[in-house]
C-alpha cells in the first residue's frame, strides 16, 4: 500500500499515446515504409540512378527503348553468371516506322557494376554536395534502362526517380502553404469572432496614438470614396450614360454618404471572422482547374523552371486553405472559451500568446491527419497541372509530366511501348502510402479507435 | 493615468462607483451597478452574494477580463497600488499596461480546477511559462522556482510532479497547482472566484487553511468571491454583500455574522443550517422567497423589494436607497435599517 502510494504516476504524452496506436496499424506502418523508401530515393536522387536525367546521345540514338533485358544465365555455356546486359542495335520498322532494338552479343557483355563512378555525368544533393557515385550502371557503350527510355532516347527510370523529387515534395510544400495561410487565418477568425477591428477612429477618439491614427485612417478611407466617384465619372465619360453607369454612380455616392455619416461618429468595424470566412466562401465558389489555369496564364510562359515549381506550389497553396481554416476556426471557436485559456489571460499573456501557445495546440491532432490525408491530393493537383501543361517544365520533370510525354503518340503508344506508364504507377503507389499513412494517424489519434 | 490619483496609504486597491453593464441584443444588463469598496494590505475582502449579483463581474473588470462586447466598463474607477508604489486606475489602463499587472501584481485563481489547467502541457511548463512571462528568467530558473512553488503549496514530490499533466491530478491538487501558479510572480492582490466550489469539503477546507498559510507567509491581500457562507466566517475580515449589482452591506466579519443590517444579509444567514439552534427548534429551514430578479427588468427602488420581509410600500419601491454609514464602520443600503436593528434589539 505503502508503496504505491509513493509512487508517481508516468507522465505519456498524447504524441507517445498516438505513435503506439499508430504500430498496430499495419497498412499505416506499410505506408510510411514505402513513403521512406520513394522519399529517400527522391532525395538521394544521383545516387539512385545509373544516368543524368537529362542525357541522352545524338548516335547512336535510343529514343522509345524498351527496358534493358538483364541475362543471369550465360546463353554460350548455360550456366549461371554475374547479371550482364547486352548492348542493342537500332533498326526501323519498315511497316510502322516505329524503332526497333535488337540485342547485340557481338559488342561482348556489359557486366552490371555497383558503386560505379561517372564523371563525365556528375550530381548534386540538394544542391550542395557534389558527387559522381552511383549505386549500379554499365560500362559504356553499354546501357541499362531499366524502364526503357523516352522519345529523346532518355533514361525513363532515371527521369522518374528525379520527377519524384517534384512530384513529392510539392505535395508536401503545397500542403505545407495552406497549411500555414488555413492556421494563421483559420485562428485569427476564430479567435477574434464577435471582437471586431476598428478599421476608422470616431473624432471623440483622437487623442495620444489618436493624433496620428485618426486623421490617416479619415485619408484612407476618404481616398477610397473618391477613387470610386472618380472610377464612375470615367466610366460615363468613356461610355455615355446608360442604367450601369447610374449603378455605379449609385455605389459611389452611396459608399461616400455613408462614409460622411459614420466616419466622425463610430469607428468602422470589421469582424475578421466575417472577412476571412466570406473570403474562404469566394475562394470555394471558383472552379478550381479553372481558377489555377487562369492564375497560371497570367504569369509568361517563358519563365525559368525554378521559379514555376515555386509557382505551382503556391497555387496549389493558395486554392487549398479555405476547408482547413474554416475546420480551424470551428476548433479555435470552442477552445477560446475554455477556462485556462481565461487563466492564462489573467497570468497576463497576449492575444498572439494564447493563440500560439494555448489555443493552436488544441489542433493539432487533427491538423496532423488532415496534413497527411491532404498531401496525395496535392500530389494529384500537381500531375494534372503539368498534364495540362501548366505545371513544371522542362528540363525539370515530374511524374504528371511524364505521363504527358507518354500519351503522345495516342493509343498505340501504350501498346508499342508500355513502359512509359511507370509514372502512372509512382503517382498511384504514393498516393495509396500517403492515405494509408492518413488512415493511421487518424485512427491513432482518435480515442474512439483505440486498441 | 496621472500622478493626481491619491489612495490612503494603507490601502491596496480600492474600487470607487463601479459600473460595468452588457449590451445584449434584449437590452442593457447592468451587472454591476456603482459598487465601491477597497482591500487593505493584506486584508482578506470576501465578496458575498447569490448567483447573479455581479461578484464574479466585478472580479473580472479588476483584471479587465470582461468579455468586450458586450460588456464594457462604462463608469467608476479601479485604483490599483502597483509593486512600484504607484497608483494606477485600472479601468483606464492600455491592454498592454494592463498585461503586466496581470499575473504580477493581482493574480486570479478561478472556480474550475478541472478546467483551468491547460491538457496539452505539464503543469511544470505551466507555472514556468507565468514566471517566465513576467520574470524574465530562464526555462531552467523558472523550472526550479515551479518547483519551489509547488512544494509550497504542499505538493509531494514536486520535482517529479512538474512532469505530470493535469489529468494525472485530482481536482484538490490541480487547485494547488493553480495557487502556485497564480502566486508564483508574488502578486499583492489575489482574487479568489469561488475556489473551493467545485471541491468536496475535506479539500476545501484544506485548500482554505493553504491559502490562509501562504497569505500569512507572502503578505498578499485577498479578494474572496463566494456564495458560501461558512467560508466568508473561515476567510474574511471584511465583506460586502452584493444584491443585483449592488453592494447592499459592507461590515467587518463578526458584526455582520452577529448583527446583519440588511434584510437581504440576514437572510442569507437565516438560510445556512446551524447545529447549534438545529437540535433546539427542530425547524424548517429558512429560505429567501423568490429568485434572483432577471438583471434586464430590475423592481423600482430597493431590487430587492419583491422578496422582503420589511417591505413597506411607497418607500421601498419609489427610489433606489443610499449606502449609509451606520456610525460604526459599517455600510448598509436599507432605507428601514435603524428600525429592523431595534426591532432585533
Amino acid at each position: 500500500m505503502r508503496a504505491s502510494a509513493a509512487k508517481t504516476p508516468q507522465s505519456q504524452s498524447l504524441t507517445q499515446v498516438a505513435l503506439r496506436q499508430f504500430r498496430k496499424h499495419p497498412l499505416a506502418v506499410w505506408g510510411l515504409r514505402i513513403l521512406l523508401v520513394l522519399y529517400t530515393f527522391a532525395l538521394f536522387a544521383g545516387f539512385f540512378t545509373p544516368y543524368d536525367p537529362n542525357y541522352y546521345e545524338l548516335y547512336p540514338p535510343k529514343g522509345h527503348h524498351p527496358p534493358t533485358r538483364i541475362h543471369f544465365v550465360d546463353p554460350e555455356t548455360g550456366k549461371l553468371s554475374r547479371p550482364f546486359v547486352y548492348a542493342t542495335k537500332r533498326s526501323i520498322d519498315p511497316v510502322s516506322l516505329q524503332p526497333r532494338y535488337e540485342e547485340d552479343p557481338s559488342q561482348g557483355k556489359f557486366y552490371l557494376r555497383f558503386f560505379v563512378r561517372t564523371p563525365d555525368q556528375p550530381y548534386t544533393i540538394l544542391r550542395v554536395f557534389r558527387s559522381d557515385l552511383r549505386l549500379f550502371g554499365v560500362d559504356p557503350p553499354g546501357r541499362i534502362f531499366l524502364m526503357g527510355t523516352d522519345n529523346f532516347g532518355r533514361d525513363l527510370y532515371s527521369r522518374l526517380v528525379y520527377g519524384g523529387q517534384v512530384s513529392l515534395t510539392i505535395g508536401i510544400l503545397s500542403a505545407l502553404v495552406s497549411f500555414v495561410l488555413g492556421l494563421v487565418l483559420g485562428g485569427i477568425a476564430g479567435y477574434f469572432s464577435g471582437r471586431p477591428f476598428a478599421l476608422s477612429l470616431p473624432l471623440r477618439a483622437w487623442r495620444g496614438r489618436g493624433w496620428l491614427l485618426g486623421p490617416l485612417s479619415w485619408a484612407i478611407w476618404g481616398g477610397l470614396a473618391l477613387g470610386a466617384l472618380y472610377l464612375a465619372w470615367t466610366y460615363y465619360s468613356l461610355t455615355g450614360l446608360g442604367v450601369l453607369q447610374l449603378l455605379a454612380a449609385g455605389v459611389a455616392l452611396w459608399f461616400a454618404f455613408f462614409l460622411l455619416k459614420t466616419l466622425p461618429f463610430r469607428p468602422l468595424l470589421l469582424d475578421p471572422d466575417n472577412l476571412i470566412m466570406r473570403l474562404v466562401e469566394i475562394i470555394a465558389a471558383i472552379p478550381t482547374l479553372f481558377l489555377l489555369i487562369s492564375l497560371r496564364a497570367v504569369f509568361p510562359t517563358n519563365i525559368d523552371p525554378l521559379f514555376t515549381f515555386y509557382l505551382v506550389v503556391g497555387l496549389l497553396g493558395f486554392i487549398g486553405w479555405g476547408g482547413l481554416a474554416r475546420v480551424v476556426r470551428g476548433i479555435v471557436l470552442s477552445v477560446r472559451e475554455m477556462d485556462y485559456v481565461q487563466a492564462a489571460r489573467a497570468l497576463g499573456a497576449s492575444d498572439a500568446r494564447i493563440i500560439a501557445r494555448h489555443v493552436l495546440p488544441a489542433t493539432a491532432s487533427y491538423i496532423i491527419v488532415s496534413l497527411s490525408l491532404t498531401i496525395p491530393g496535392f500530389i494529384l493537383g500537381e500531375s494534372g497541372l503539368s498534364f495540362l501543361g501548366l505545371g513544371v517544365t522542362e528540363p525539370y520533370t515530374s511524374w504528371g509530366l511524364l505521363l504527358q510525354a507518354a500519351q503522345q503518340g495516342g493509343f498505340a503508344s501504350f501498346v508499342d511501348r508500355p513502359w512509359v506508364l511507370w509514372p502512372g504507377f509512382f503517382i498511384f503507389v504514393s498516393i495509396m502510402a500517403w492515405n494509408f499513412v492518413g488512415d493511421g494517424l487518424r485512427d491513432a489519434f482518435d480515442p474512439r479507435r483505440r486498441r | 493615468m496621472p500622478e493626481g490619483v491619491r489612495m490612503d496609504e494603507k490601502r491596496l486597491l480600492e474600487v470607487r462607483d463601479l459600473k460595468v453593464h452588457f449590451f445584449t441584443d434584449d437590452g442593457v444588463v447592468k451587472a454591476v451597478d456603482g459598487v465601491s469598496f477597497h482591500v487593505d494590505k493584506g486584508e482578506t475582502l470576501a465578496v458575498v452574494g447569490e448567483s447573479g449579483s455581479g461578484k464574479s463581474v466585478t472580479a473580472l473588470s479588476i483584471m479587465r477580463l470582461i468579455p468586450t462586447p458586450p460588456g464594457r466598463i462604462v463608469g467608476g474607477e479601479i485604483l490599483f497600488r502597483g509593486k512600484d508604489g504607484e497608483v494606477r486606475d485600472l479601468a483606464r489602463l492600455s491592454e498592454a499596461e494592463m498585461r503586466r499587472i496581470r499575473g504580477n501584481d493581482i493574480a486570479m485563481i478561478f472556480q474550475e480546477p478541472m478546467t483551468s489547467l491547460n491538457p496539452v502541457y505539464t503543469v511544470g511548463d505551466q507555472i514556468a511559462e507565468a514566471i517566465m512571462l513576467h520574470q524574465g528568467k530562464s526555462r531552467k530558473e523558472a523550472m526550479e522556482l515551479a518547483a519551489h512553488m509547488l512544494d509550497l503549496v504542499g505538493i509531494p514530490e514536486p520535482k517529479k510532479r512538474l512532469a505530470n499533466y493535469p489529468h494525472q491530478m485530482s481536482g484538490g491538487m490541480r487547485q494547488r497547482v493553480m495557487i502556485a501558479m497564480a502566486l508564483s510572480c508574488n502578486p499583492s492582490l489575489l482574487i479568489a472566484d469561488e475556489p473551493t466550489t467545485a471541491l468536496d469539503v475535506t479539500i476545501q477546507a484544506q485548500i482554505l487553511e493553504l491559502m490562509k498559510k501562504l497569505q500569512e507567509e507572502i503578505g498578499m491581500s485577498i479578494l474572496f468571491i463566494t456564495h458560501n457562507l461558512g467560508v466568508v466566517a473561515e476567510m474574511a475580515d471584511r465583506v460586502v454583500v452584493m444584491y443585483a449589482g449592488r453592494a447592499v452591506e459592507e461590515a467587518d466579519v463578526v458584526p455582520l455574522f452577529k448583527d446583519p443590517l440588511h434584510p437581504y444579509t440576514r437572510g442569507l444567514l437565516h438560510s445556512v443550517p446551524r447545529l447549534d439552534l438545529a437540535a433546539e427548534h427542530k425547524e424548517r429551514l429558512e429560505a429567501i422567497p423568490g429568485n434572483v430578479p432577471n438583471p434586464l427588468y430590475l423592481p423600482s427602488g430597493c431590487a430587492f423589494h419583491p422578496r422582503c420581509k420589511h417591505y413597506v410600500e411607497g418607500l421601498c419601491d419609489r427610489e433606489v436607497p443610499p449606502l449609509e454609514g451606520t456610525g460604526d464602520g459599517r455600510q448598509v443600503r436599507c432605507v428601514r435599517w435603524r428600525e429592523i436593528r431595534e426591532v432585533r434589539a
